[in-house]
């Protein structure tokens, strides 16, 4: 009810004054315009889970109230996640605590990649799209691809930065939050996206929703259901607009498309003679995956339904293919450096999700080498922190942007 | 333990070297305005230091107070300067000067503002102040200055404010260089003034302002430290209220004992049609020059402070001087595209210069140079010149002290000077003149394409006697350069 209150009555109201005016009825005139409580989304998901965990008796009703204020409250995952569950963080709250050296230092590398994820790139690449889709009737074609796919990073830096940071702090502090995200465009298919993005959200979603609607157990249409049905309301909380609904239906539906397709692209593979296991294939799919993922983050980037449908033409007709050679595109936010900048970020990105694919730590191989080696490792990222970061006065660094969910 | 106590010291050790390289990016990537200015303040001390805002800062040249007076000062004005900043300003700056005198410029002395709003103010403060080391009054000054808590973080951690000038690293960066004017700039353009007003000397506007109260601060805090303060108001063409409010600083003065001097009416020789440099009403390197001049002999004869010229500590200054000028003339070199800020230039009186107007071009009778040329000197003939439109040569030789003047029907001519011999020609067959120094090949008053110039200058050092430019003007052709 809080949630709600808080966070859609006012798109309830205007929702139903579209069908009441469609009707010609009078609307309904009252407004309610209420600042939403930093982090409202995620506090109530995680006090949600503990109860019914409570009520499941997955686990014991915490009789210490500051214990459970704790728990509630998690400063470092208060604001935007990890959404983490009684089972985790409210037994390591009761462990008692003492300060690891060791510990610190691996916290304060996690801090530094998810500076770098936030400060570097989310907030650099966003220069760029807030530009494109600020303005989509001067930027067209090229411009507007370019900054679809980017945003695909931004919103992935954003987030998984600032979760990164979450885990570093707790880290610090001598708790350990769960993984929220695992190296998410590596996927092969929608749904194993799903199971590397947000995973704290999917999985509360996975437990508490779609397995509780009968899962996968009451037959396929009941699944297919039960799968959308989870999707809309993942939309429905992210924000309180039909464009996120849009985006969690598509999501979804590609989901089901996918368990629907699978005898189909059994036949096509032994019609093609395509071997599953080969790189090449692996690639491919991780390709496609990136695709319709980028595809739907359009639904959620865009503000409105005519700056979806101007996205979607100027990606079909992409007329202007000039401004990949002339260097129109450093003047859409970024200067050349800084676009330069970006790009090889991205492609540090990639390669740290690489390795973290393929289950290597840096961070530990980093602290396992020698200690001069270590301080410069620690020095060095500060400093290029420091200095190639988004932040200050003179630059608006942006709210993350989780912060509104 | 022995573990814990290596982890703390290691954490100690880590923390200090990641300070002192933050340091060390700080001074690269921060902007030089700062350092440039004040450089030279750091490990000398001045006699006489002048605070205010861009009208000091563009209308006094302590380079020119040393040639001329032989005083050691420093221009601590700063562009857009209140006076709540400048009395900071003084504040940090008397931790390391002990000054005979500080000279205040009262302009915007009505102001209620404690420093220009918005971005561009919090910058201009960092002008002031960056290159100050972190002291009581530095944290007085944000505290006071400054808004937020992110403004006043930028002063504490530069790195904040310039860490995204990575993009725009320069060799000056790197290898600065510093102002040779000591803490002067100068304005090398001319500007008509769209207006000029001005207020009557008794017309005083007398309310209690900002401005008002931080002038008296300063002067306290002067005397406190038995620092003689004088008061000054450098003269600007228009805004008649801000004159009104300048007027009325004649009674603070009163009421603290300290000189005044309004040179809205005094004689400092500043003519508002050559001497303003831009939109702005700021005074140009000629008017500046007016100002300096005035105030030099002013101090000279109010206060006790000592000639330094000759004393062995000071003979820095003397090279100092002589980079000063050549980036002067540097600078005039650079700024022939803009004939009418060119002409109103050679005022400088460190220049000698040769002026040669073509008879039969209306630059002689018409526009604005004829009117620029009075500027340069005290001329008998010009005008004669002008009427006849007959040409006409100006030899300004301030080595020596005097100027001759040419005119077409004279029989020329051969003239020594302080900078060497002058060799000046009839018209030939083909209408040309020739104008020859020391016997050199080279006609000065030539276009490129062998034609008369209709103006020609030439204009040397007059402590070196060394060449600094020769330029022709045009109507059409707006610079032949040599």
């Amino acid at each position: 009810m809080i949630l709600f209150f808080f966070k859609y009555i006012d798109f309830a109201i205007d929702s139903i004054n579209a069908v009441l005016r469609f009707y010609y009825f009078d609307e309904i005139s009252c407004r309610f315009d209420l600042i939403l409580p930093v982090g409202i989304s995620f506090y109530i998901f995680q006090a949600l889970g503990y109860t019914i965990d409570v009520y499941r008796g997955d686990v014991e009703a915490e009789k210490n109230f500051f214990r459970y204020a704790l728990f509630v409250s998690f400063f470092p995952q208060l604001v935007a996640g990890p959404i983490e569950r009684s089972k985790n963080l409210l037994s390591q709250l009761k462990e008692v605590h003492t300060f690891s050296f060791e510990r610190m230092k691996d916290g304060l590398l996690l801090m530094l990649w998810g500076y770098f994820m936030k400060l570097v790139l989310a907030d650099r690449i966003a220069i760029f799209v807030d530009t494109v889709y600020g303005d989509l009737d001067t930027y067209t074609g090229y411009y507007v691809l370019i900054a679809s796919i980017l945003f695909a990073f931004q919103i992935y830096c954003d987030f998984a930065g600032y979760s990164t940071i979450a885990m570093g702090v707790s880290e610090i502090l001598g708790f350990r939050l769960m993984e929220n995200f695992n190296a998410p465009y590596f996927a092969q298919s929608a749904a194993e996206f799903w199971r590397r993005w947000h995973i704290s959200l999917s999985t509360w979603f996975k437990d508490y929703l779609y397995i509780p609607l009968g899962g996968s157990r009451k037959g396929k249409l009941r699944k297919y259901l039960n799968l959308f049905l989870v999707f809309l309301v993942s939309g429905l909380w992210h924000g309180a607009s039909w464009n996120y609904i849009i985006w969690g239906g598509i999501n979804g539906m590609f989901q089901i498309m996918g368990d629907l397709g699978k005898n189909f692209r059994d036949k096509m593979q032994g019609l093609l003679a395509l071997e599953r296991n080969t790189f090449s294939h692996k690639i491919l799919k991780m390709v496609l995956t990136f695709l319709l993922i980028d595809f739907a983050w359009i639904f959620f980037r865009a503000p409105d339904g005519s700056d979806v449908l101007k996205v979607l033409f100027s990606m079909i007709k992409l007329d202007n293919p000039w401004i990949l050679f002339d260097g129109s595109l450093y003047q859409a936010g970024l200067t050349q450096k800084d676009y330069q900048l970006m790009w090889i970020g991205i492609g540090i990105l990639i390669l740290a999700d690489l390795f973290k694919y393929k289950g290597i730590c840096i961070r530990h191989r980093i602290l396992r080498q020698e200690w001069w080696f270590r301080w410069l490792a620690g020095l060095g990222s500060v400093l290029l922190l420091l200095i190639l970061g988004i932040y200050g006065y003179g630059y608006d660094a942006r709210n993350f942007i989780y912060f509104q969910f | 333990m022995q573990k814990k106590l290596y982890h703390m010291l290691s954490s100690i050790v880590f923390v200090f070297v990641l300070v002192f390289l933050i340091d060390q990016v700080t001074d690269i990537l921060s902007s030089k305005e700062s350092i440039e200015k004040y450089h030279d303040m750091k490990g000398e001390n001045f006699d006489v230091l002048f605070f205010g805002n861009s009208h000091a800062l563009l209308g006094v040249y302590p380079m020119e107070l040393w040639n001329d007076f032989g005083i050691i000062s420093y221009n601590c004005a700063g562009s857009a300067n209140m006076l709540p900043t400048s009395y900071w300003m003084l504040k940090n700056v008397l931790n390391e000067q002990n000054p005979k005198l500080v000279v205040i410029d009262v302009f915007m002395v009505g102001g209620d503002e404690k420093r220009r709003e918005g971005r561009n103010g919090v910058y201009q403060q960092h002008i002031s102040f960056d290159w100050q080391p972190l002291t009581k009054e530095k944290l007085g000054m944000m505290n006071f200055l400054m808004d937020s808590v992110d403004e006043r973080i930028e002063f504490i951690a530069p790195i904040t404010l310039y860490h995204d000038r990575w993009k725009e690293l320069v060799k000056n960066d790197f290898d600065c260089s510093y102002n040779a004017g000591k803490g002067a700039q100068f304005l090398f353009t001319r500007a008509a003034p769209e207006k000029i007003e001005s207020a009557l000397e008794h017309e005083m506007i007398m309310e209690d302002s900002l401005g008002k109260e931080y002038l008296c601060k300063m002067i306290e805090e002067c005397q406190k430290k038995g620092i003689e303060v004088l008061l000054i108001h450098i003269p600007y063409p228009d805004y008649a209220w801000h004159q009104q409010w300048g007027n009325g600083v004649r009674l603070i003065a009163q009421q603290y004992h300290v000189n005044y001097v309004n040179m809205f009416y005094e004689d400092t020789g500043v003519d508002f049609f050559t001497d303003v440099g831009d939109a702005n009403s700021h005074l140009n390197a000629s008017g500046g020059r007016k100002v300096t001049k005035f105030l030099g002999k002013y101090i000279q004869d109010h206060y006790a402070i000592p000639d330094r010229r000759g004393e062995a500590r000071y003979d820095g200054w003397y090279d100092d001087y002589l980079q000063y000028t050549s980036v002067k003339w540097e600078t005039l070199r650079n700024i022939k595209a803009d004939m009418l800020s060119y002409l109103s230039l050679l005022y400088d009186e460190n220049l000698d210069v040769c002026l040669f107007f073509n008879g039969e071009s209306e630059m002689i009778y018409w526009g604005t140079p004829p009117k620029l040329v009075e500027n340069i000197a005290t001329l008998q003939r010009f005008q004669k010149a002008s009427d006849e439109r007959i040409d006409y040569l100006m030899v300004s030789d301030r080595g020596w002290g005097n100027v001759t003047e040419y005119l077409d029907t004279e029989n020329v001519r051969q003239q020594n000077t302080s900078f060497g011999t002058i060799q000046y020609t009839k018209r030939d067959e083909n209408g040309i003149r020739g104008l020859y120094i020391n016997g050199g090949e080279t006609n000065y008053l030539l276009n490129n394409n062998g034609t008369l110039a209709e103006i020609a200058v030439v204009a040397f050092d007059k402590k070196t006697g060394e060449l600094v430019d020769s330029v022709r003007f045009n109507r059409n052709v707006s610079v032949a350069a040599q």
